[in-house]
């Protein structure tokens, strides 16, 4: 039990430790590149619009492997962040309704 | 996260320092994101307390210290864990780091390189927000994104770890609406990126390449494919 709470088998930490070292790398990289070599324009807009797209992707992924309740829920949230500008606001009402869908519903 | 930074050239303003005053300052600043980053860490550590144990939900937020690629990684975290998946998903999100560093770095220019690399190391989005609008103000003080840093590192660790003891007490994620939870954070952010029409192309790019992928790829090369497709459609539409 102890060990299910605490977790951290070596799979688990080298997981971790990858995603802080790359993660590190970035943070680090662009302080780095300015003292050696110039990022151009180009590296810069295709950065920025990755940087976006990963996240379109994840919640694209999600909305196409998701259920109808997934659906409403994401629905809500965007609609709901696109008039409020609230993001926790946004969240928690589709958290709500995708809720209450498969609770009484699905 | 930056949109269309300017390669503003320091001018008139104070040598570059890190001062105590500095990281009072930067604290100051940063208690409005402290307020909105437990929340976040709570929410965090549920949604990763259903798919791992607490311990390595709270060491994630410790050394990761990226809310975006932690939240993108849950969706992956299956076993056997996808070494390659995770690690590369984590470096896609966070590429935006490398252009706010390039930004910031011209201020910083003068002060000893390890100081300025270990105050990196602790950057988030806020953190950056913060102290690039105080050095374009000519407050070039390095203590600022220190201040950013102890604002917000304890909270985001902290609120992981009470998120996944209530996580990891077998909730049903998706009972609990855990799913839409992940999913709405990176829909509510994508929104807060918008800065005009020159996103909406490298958005569609982003959705037709992950759906293709998602259609005929197998394993997560969505994320890839999706973030690749944006990056090129940026591009493009700048280049014409």
């Amino acid at each position: 039990m102890t060990s299910d709470l605490i977790g951290l088998n070596w799979i688990s930490v080298a997981a971790i430790v990858g995603m802080a070292v790359v993660t590190l790398a970035t943070r680090l990289g662009g302080f780095w590149l300015m003292g050696n070599v110039t990022i151009t324009p180009g590296i810069e807009r295709f950065l920025r619009h990755m940087a976006g797209g990963v996240l379109v992707a994840i919640v694209t992924a999600a909305a196409m492997n998701g259920d109808e309740a997934m659906w409403a829920g994401l629905a809500a949230a965007i609609a709901a962040m696109l008039i409020l500008r609230k993001p926790m606001t946004a969240i928690a009402l589709g958290m709500a309704i995708a809720v209450g869908l498969r609770q009484f519903l699905i | 996260m930056p949109d269309a930074i300017q390669q503003v050239e320091p001018q008139n303003s104070a040598p570059p320092s890190f001062t105590r005053s500095g990281v009072w300052h930067g604290m100051r600043l940063t208690v409005p994101f402290s307020i909105s980053a437990f929340p976040f860490g709570v929410a965090f550590g549920a949604a990763a307390g259903a798919v791992m144990p607490p311990g390595d939900a709270t060491l994630m937020s410790a050394l990761v210290f990226a809310g975006s690629a932690q939240f993108a990684v849950l969706g992956l975290w299956t076993m056997p864990l996808p070494l390659v998946a995770l690690t590369l998903t984590a470096l896609l999100v966070n590429a935006r780091h490398v252009v706010m560093g390039a930004a910031l770095h011209p201020f910083f220019a003068g002060l000893p390189r390890r100081w300025v690399m270990l105050m990196a190391a602790g950057m988030t989005d806020g953190g950056w927000a913060i102290t690039m609008q105080e050095v374009t103000r000519g407050r070039r003080d390095l203590g600022i994104l220190a201040g950013t840093i102890i604002m917000q590192w304890p909270v985001w660790v902290g609120g992981t770890l009470l998120g996944a003891l209530i996580g990891s007490a077998g909730l049903d994620p998706k009972r609990w609406g855990l799913d839409v939870l992940i999913a709405g954070v990176f829909a509510t952010t994508v929104i807060g990126l918008y800065r005009g029409r020159g996103d909406i192309l490298p958005w569609l790019a982003a959705i037709g390449g992950t759906a293709g992928a998602l259609l005929w790829l197998p394993g997560n090369w969505y994320i890839l494919i999706g973030g690749a497709c944006a990056g090129l459609a940026g591009l493009w539409r700048h280049d014409k």
